[in-house]
């Protein structure tokens, strides 16, 4: 999706016909307009929003006054009065004008007004079509449920990777990246298995229908596990999230500070050890099972001295070949020289190995076997080494946590004695958080374990009645046709959990990419199995959670956007090759108002310069203060289009600015107006 | 082995009749994911219905 060009009237701030065009050509693919606080241009972003989907963002104010204050109140009770947005984009070979009005007679006050959306498709030869279906072309296009990705407001993206919108920022994704209908493919699949399990169970008689009855109750139980686990996961979050805000209270607070870093660390600590004992635990016993058979020592020596003995005797071939014995009698003569020919002494004995050397297959084995019984000794001495060495070190690990266990607990006594009404209630709150964690981990896993065994006994139930042996041809066609259906399913789980966890992976990996070009902080983003978003740093101790700061969940919160766009248009660019024929992905823009609004100097640059690359096209809206310098300098060679969005107020104690842009002077703010509005004044 | 040939692989386990249904079935809701509460669970049986006879 390419944005073209968009058309305001009367909407909001914009009194009359406002303009704009964006640029999209693929060398200067950022819009720049620069507008004062309160000049329009969260209006213009929410605009562009109100167009496609007819709704604004949260924060907007006044959200009944879409018609310009001035023109409704000039207008007489009685006439028609109204306003429209327009906003033209290309997408897939066609353009689209979609025109969203309202249109009312005026009456008192502004109220919640009727809306009309109207979209025109010119396709590639030219052909015009006015769509019946305008709001489900839309949405087929650019979901409106992503809108919050490519249309926001910087001051408050960070809202994204906050716990509460996990849940909306994994199904956005999984939106985009067509995962969401396969979701809702293998839903319906399931609905029509067990449709088709009952048709089949009247048919197949008494058995197959117990069988289906209780197929029935154990997808009943799954389906209450999975709405359980869902709920703990998000419980989980929440409580992570208020642990993170009661330890950066306790960590501002002067007075606990040193004690609740200290802590910090040494919880990082004690969760690095328990890890690490369970690791060198489990190693230990990976270690005994694949080699614990060298221990078998005092066999292994018996069985080498016996073998010994029975070479000895010549009851077992020595390690000489039999072929390579005959080439010698055939030779005539010994490698040492020796005279083998006929009636020789030596001939004789040569004969008598050669018979014991027994055939070529005994030999090799024998050899072979012979050569693992030396080295088996060797192992058993490397295997004795690494145990020794395991056990000292999860020796080590345990007294180092009981060491680390003892301090936190004198910390947790300290902190929670420390005087103040501020810092009790914290504690108090952070204590019954913990237990609020360890109770719903505790949960989370018998839920877990438990939803494994359901769904284990839900296939072997389900095989049972595929397989059922049934007489009659009605019968055998509904069980082929639930054998196909089971099959389809199957598959489809499978490549639901191929894409969602190459998804989750590749926009791991770009986020940390994207992440680690803009901050100069050692810290790792991570998109965890659940698609939540979390920082890490590396410490001493070990990795731990980073409490974001707002700067940083903006950075975070930006690169994850631009990995998703790059990882949609990657996918766009790959469904040509797509085995199941399907497309998915594509290629959107971004409008952004105050992207900057919380940056400091160097992240401001950071950003700036990563935002060429964040999406095929941007469009970005900032004040004088935000914008010019550091920002609009990083930013200038890629810029086709630029502007400024004119404050006229009537406020005359507002003062009378200008900006100056390539040049020459522009108007910004215009004090003293007849009325308030926003104008956009293009910058050639 | 990269998702594509993953997918590619499952694909290819199947029979054609389910290959089939299988490309039916994802392109029905690819078509309708806007339509909120639309159940197709019909057209799929009629879909397997048709092609296991």
């Amino acid at each position: 999706m390419k944005l073209i060009r968009i058309v305001l009237s009367n909407f909001r701030q914009y009194k009359g016909e406002v303009c704009l065009d964006f640029a999209h050509s693929d060398d200067k693919p950022i819009t720049f307009l620069f507008g004062a606080n309160g000049s329009g241009k969260t209006t213009l972003l929410n605009a562009c929003r109100w167009a496609l989907y007819g709704t604004l963002s949260e924060d907007v104010e006044g959200r009944d006054s879409l018609i310009h204050n001035t023109v409704w109140s000039d207008s007489e009770d009685g006439s028609i009065v109204g306003c429209y947005v327009e906003l033209t984009f290309e997408h897939a070979g066609s353009q689209y004008i979609a025109r969203r009005t309202v249109e009312t007679t005026k009456s008192g006050v502004q109220r919640s007004l009727p809306q009309k959306l109207t979209v025109t498709e010119i396709d590639e030869f030219g052909n015009s079509n006015l769509l019946i279906a305008p709001e489900a072309k839309i949405d087929s296009i650019m979901p409106a449920k992503l809108a919050d990705f490519f249309f926001f407001n910087g001051e408050r993206i960070e809202r994204l990777v906050q716990p509460d919108a996990y849940k909306e920022v994994e199904t956005s994704i999984k939106r985009m990246l067509g995962i969401e209908y396969m979701e809702a493919g293998e839903k319906g699949l399931k609905d029509v298995v067990a449709r088709l399990t009952r048709d089949f169970s009247k048919l197949a008689g008494n058995d197959t229908e117990q069988l289906t009855a209780q197929l029935e109750s154990e997808r009943e139980k799954e389906e209450a596990l999975i709405a359980e686990i869902g709920l703990e996961k998000k419980n989980l979050s929440a409580f992570d999230a208020e642990l993170d805000h009661v330890q950066a209270a306790l960590v501002s607070n002067e007075v606990t500070r040193e004690l609740s870093l200290q802590r910090k660390d040494v919880e990082a600590s004690v969760l690095r050890l328990k890890t690490e004992r369970v690791e060198l635990s489990a190693r230990k016993s990976r270690r005994i099972a694949e080699s614990g058979f060298a221990f078998t020592g005092a066999l292994c020596a018996n069985f080498g001295k016996l073998a010994e003995g029975m070479i000895a005797a010549g009851q077992l071939p020595h390690g000489i070949q039999q072929s390579f014995l005959e080439g010698l009698l055939d030779q005539g003569e010994c490698i040492c020289g020796s005279d083998l020919r006929e009636h020789a002494e030596a001939r004789a004995q040569v004969e008598s190995k050669r018979d014991s050397a027994g055939v070529p297959e005994v030999q090799g084995t024998w050899m072979d076997l012979r050569g693992h019984l030396s080295l088996l000794a060797d192992k058993r001495s490397q295997l004795r080494d690494d145990l020794a060495d395991l056990t000292e070190r999860i020796s080590g690990a345990y007294s180092s946590l009981r060491e680390q266990q003892e301090l936190l607990t004198e910390l947790n006594r300290k902190l929670g004695t420390t005087e103040g009404d501020s810092v009790q209630g914290l504690e108090t709150r952070r204590q019954e958080l913990l237990r609020d964690v360890a109770s719903t981990n505790g949960s989370l896993g018998l839920h877990q374990r438990d939803l494994e065994a359901t769904r284990s006994r839900i296939s072997s139930i389900s095989n049972q009645i595929d397989h059922a042996v049934v007489q009659g041809q009605q019968a055998t066609l509904a069980q082929q046709r639930l054998q196909c259906a089971s099959k389809v399913r199957d598959a489809l789980q499978k490549i639901l959990s191929v894409r969602t966890e190459s998804a989750r992976q590749t926009l791991d990996e770009k986020i940390r990419e994207i992440f680690g070009k803009i901050t100069i902080k050692d810290y790792h983003p991570v998109l965890d199995d659940d698609f939540h978003l979390e920082l890490f740093q590396e410490t001493a101790h070990g990795r731990i959670r980073v409490a974001r700061s707002t700067g940083e969940n903006q950075i975070l919160s930006l690169s994850f956007i631009a990995a998703v766009l790059d990882y949609a248009s990657e996918k766009e660019r790959d469904s040509v090759n797509d085995p199941l024929g399907l497309t998915t992905g594509g290629r959107f823009p971004i409008v952004m108002d105050a992207a900057f609004g919380s940056l400091d100097e160097n992240y401001q640059r950071e950003v700036a310069r990563a935002l060429r690359s964040l999406a095929p096209q941007i469009v970005v809206m900032v004040s004088k203060s935000q914008g010019m310098g550091t920002v609009y300098d990083e930013l200038e060679n890629s810029i086709g289009s630029l502007g400024v969005i004119v404050a006229y107020t009537t406020n005359s104690d507002d003062k009378q600015e200008t900006i100056g842009l390539k040049g020459y002077e522009y108007t910004y703010i215009v004090s003293d107006s007849a009325d308030n509005r926003a104008d956009i004044q293009e910058v050639r | 082995m990269n998702d594509k040939d993953r997918v590619r692989e499952i694909v290819d386990s199947l029979t054609p009749s389910e290959r089939t249904v299988l490309k039916t079935v994802l392109k029905m809701y690819q078509e309708q994911n806007h339509v909120q509460g639309r159940h197709l669970t019909d057209e799929i049986v009629s879909e397997i219905k048709r092609v296991v006879k």
